[in-house]
């Protein structure tokens, strides 16, 4: 396709205004819609095409303004005043001109080829707000279009403008907006100025530079204080400041949003008629119940509570049919394939293995539906409202309670969660917290430990108090973190409450399914993988002389005649597992195993623990699948209950070793996927190697203080 | 002077002017908190922190702190 028939669109406009809902309708490409405001950290492309022309959207974060503050903020503005896209179409939530129209007079600061679609129209409908959007049209000079994205209205005229303004068939007035004559003044004597810098004023508007100077934008600052114009500049900012300073009793950056907010209100005034009798809004009364003073906390707790319930009641059901399912399967497996190496591999190692993690599916679904839904809701807003004051109690912010929350289902998105965090020292506090947050899969750990120590009535019990703990590590840490490292600073807490919205089903299911996938993908892959390099591992060496040994007692067992067959069976699997045993020992396995026991040992762990915990590494989710393969090697009915017996067959092990055993599960590094995840977001080698340290640390620590203590009080 | 932090529940207020000292005065002032603007608090938590104020037509959460950096006439 011809490069000129390519428009490079951006959407813009301010958090939950529809941007995204709005990118989907346009490009067809569902993607991740949520309420909680800065959900679009990271910009999002997709095309279509309109009228033969390919127009490529790009769906930007969320911002008030275009000033540098966040790095939502500064990604926005970066790609609008560098990239230039073609159009710009600024998405606004028409039932709040007031607020949404700030970052439209900014972006007319820019010059930016602007569309403005008034979104939520249905709404403004609903509320009976008329808006005279001609005469806005005009004193914005700016194409407004109601648009709708729940209603699907308005969706064609946005690309019908696209084009025709591109084509040049409709023309944009590139209204400017006009300060006072005050600022007026010295804003024309510093666009002379920087027109003179030929190479300067042809990359950024000098109008916008010089209104930027203004306001302190340091980024600003820093294009254009090494330029030779900036001495003259300079001369001219310096009085702007001290005469507004002198003469207004204010300062130029109050001034000019000032202003911007006085333009603004003028024109709603000029163009707006709302109903007198404005009832109080709906959201108005959910909140007042919601975030009531006295229920709020306890809705809180409650919903909270819920979402576990719910999480592992409702599942249930679903787990026992998957794990059957997969029962089955490796019974018909070891039928039709022949005995050997193959049967083995396919059976012990990735059935039993990808079986494992499968099964946990239906938790992570329920888990992450639940989530989307307090999101789309804008629950979740509230949510950091109501807790801010503990979270801050222990250094941390409203907003962190949200990624931690998360790190329950899975640390990859926790840690991706934190980009709401505009402060890197609550980011890095709360990333590096995330860890000690159980995720989703270390519960069948739990569950195998605590089912197999524990009564039925305890076990409940135990998990949550496993939870609770690890809770607890993540507070004290948080409060250790910003006492020492990240002393001092704090993000304000300055957050929008969205009015509520139901979000739509299929939103929801995109991204109960879009999780799912993300868990079955790593099932298929990595887990996979592992899974058959574990079966390697603790299938090789093999010992010549142990088979050898046991060749001979199975040959002494058959010559044997004082036995009956029964009895000769029964001796003959008892030689088998031992042979078993044996072999693992030997093999690579067993080798690496003993060679950390010297480490784990302390806690009460011998070195088929300790080598879950190795292989932990790579996924929570193997660490069972170890311990299954370790114990039932060549069982054909491997499942659970045959591993439980196995375990409580073990002389060695006892409650104090299982607690032991399940907080270190808890508190040490999460899985591979995970810590490349937070490498990413962490963004410098220093924190990542202070995160595998300060997690395996704490894990050891308190696995070893857990451990003496439940030996003092258990035995 | 009072503050937005002195407004009792329900109760309305008009700025009268942003402490410029203050930290995130630049941030307040970003989501609207400018003179001469109604600001009515609508929620609060158990704690009496932080506080939710509507003002131009939306609700905004701010800390205590900051609200005491907001006086109201
Ligand atoms: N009633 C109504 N609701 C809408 C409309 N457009 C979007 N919404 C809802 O508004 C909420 C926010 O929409 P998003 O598309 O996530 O907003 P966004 O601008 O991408 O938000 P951020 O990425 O957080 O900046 C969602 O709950 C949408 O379902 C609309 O035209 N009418
Ligand atoms: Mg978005």
């Amino acid at each position: 396709m011809n490069k000129d028939r390519e428009i490079l669109v951006a959407l813009a406009g301010n958090p939950n205004s529809g941007k995204t809902s709005l990118f989907n309708k346009l490009v067809g490409a569902n993607q991740k819609v949520g309420n909680w405001s800065g959900v679009t950290v990271e910009k999002y492309e997709g095309a279509t095409s309109h009228k033969g022309f390919k127009i490529k959207v790009i769906d930007l974060p969320g911002t008030y303004s275009l000033t540098t503050y966040s790095p939502e903020e500064v990604v926005a503005r970066n790609f609008l005043v560098d990239e230039k896209p073609d159009v710009v179409v600024n998405v606004i939530d028409a039932t709040n001109l007031e607020r949404n129209l700030y970052l439209t007079t900014q972006l007319i600061d820019i010059q930016a080829n602007l569309i403005v679609a008034l979104n939520m129209y249905d709404e403004v409908e609903d509320q009976k707000i008329i808006i005279d959007h001609n005469q806005l049209e005009r004193l914005f000079g700016a194409h407004m279009i109601p648009t709708s994205t729940t209603k699907n209205s308005g969706i064609q005229s946005v690309l019908d403008h696209i084009v025709d303004l591109y084509t040049g068939a409709i023309d944009v007035k590139r209204n400017k907006l006009n300060f006072s004559a005050h600022l007026e003044y010295y804003i024309e004597k510093m666009v002379e100025i920087f027109l003179t810098d030929k190479e300067l004023s042809a990359k950024y508007l000098p109008r916008w530079l010089a209104i930027k100077l203004l306001v302190n934008d340091k980024a600003v600052y820093d294009l254009v204080r090494d330029r030779s114009v900036w001495t003259n500049v300079n001369k001219v900012l310096s009085e702007a400041v001290y005469k507004t300073g002198n003469e207004f009793n204010t300062d130029t950056e109050l001034m000019l949003k000032e202003e911007r907010h006085a333009f603004i209100r003028g024109a709603i005034k000029e163009t707006v008629r709302r109903s007198n009798n404005r009832k109080k809004s709906t959201t108005d009364l959910i909140d007042s119940i919601l975030i009531n003073r006295i229920t709020g906390l306890p809705i809180f707790a409650l919903f909270m509570w819920l979402i576990f319930q719910l999480t592992f009641s409702l599942g249930e059901a679903p787990m026992l049919w998957i794990e059957s399912a997969f029962n089955h399967l490796s019974i018909y497996m070891s039928s039709v394939l022949p005995d050997g190496m193959t049967k083995s591999i396919i059976v012990d190692g990735i059935i039993a293995g990808v079986g494992g993690v499968v099964v946990f599916l239906p938790n992570i679904m329920i888990l992450f539906l639940a989530l989307a839904f307090l999101e789309g809701t804008g629950y979740m807003a509230r949510a950091a409202f109501v807790i801010d004051k503990v979270m801050h109690k222990f250094g941390l912010h409203g907003k962190s309670f949200i990624p931690m929350i998360t790190g329950f289902g899975c640390s990859v998105p926790a840690f991706m969660a934190t980009r709401t965090l505009k402060n890197e020292s609550d980011r890095i506090t709360t990333l590096l917290i995330i860890p000690f947050m159980s995720c989703g899969a270390k519960f069948p750990v739990y569950v195998l430990i605590a089912g197999t120590f524990f009564e039925q009535s305890m076990a409940g019990n135990v998990l949550f108090g496993i939870y609770l703990f690890g809770v607890i590590i993540a507070l004290i840490s948080a409060k250790l973190l910003k006492s020492t490292f990240f002393k001092g600073e704090s993000e304000p807490f300055v957050m929008e409450l969205p009015p509520y919205r139901m979000p739509s089903v299929k939103t929801l299911l995109f991204q109960m399914w879009h999780k799912a996938a993300i868990y079955l993908r790593k099932a298929g892959t990595i887990i996979l993988f592992a899974a058959v390099l574990i079966w390697f591992a603790s299938n090789f060496p093999r010992s010549v002389d142990i088979e050898k040994y046991y060749e001979d007692q199975r040959l002494m067992l058959e010559l044997n005649s004082e036995y009956d067959n029964n009895k000769r069976n029964e001796l003959k699997e008892k030689l088998r597992v031992k042979e078993l045993a044996e072999q693992i020992e030997y093999s690579i396995v067993g080798r690496l195993g003993h060679l950390i026991e010297p480490l784990v040992s302390p806690l009460g762990l011998d070195w088929r623990l300790g080598i879950s915990l190795v292989t932990g590494i790579a996924a929570k989710e193997i660490v069972v699948s170890t311990m299954g393969t370790i114990y039932s090697l060549g069982d054909i009915d491997e499942n659970s209950a045959a591993l439980r017996e196995r375990l409580l067959a073990n002389p060695d092990y006892n409650q104090a070793v299982a607690l032991s055993f399940m907080v270190f599960v808890l508190l040490y590094i999460p899985c591979f996927a995970a810590s490349i995840v937070f490498h990413r977001e962490a963004g410098k080698w220093k924190w990542t190697f202070f995160y595998i340290f300060y997690t395996v640390a704490v894990a050891w620590l308190m696995s070893f203080i857990v451990y003496r203590i439940s030996l003092f009080l258990l035995m | 002077m009072k503050t937005a932090a002195d407004l009792r529940f329900g109760e309305r207020g008009i700025i009268h002017s942003i402490d410029q000292l203050h930290p995130s005065a630049r941030r307040i002032i970003e989501y609207g908190f400018t003179p001469g603007q109604v600001i009515i608090l609508a929620h609060q938590t158990l704690f009496s922190d932080p506080l939710a104020f509507i003002i131009r037509g939306t609700t905004i959460a701010i800390r205590r702190s900051e609200a005491k950096s907001i006086l109201v006439e």
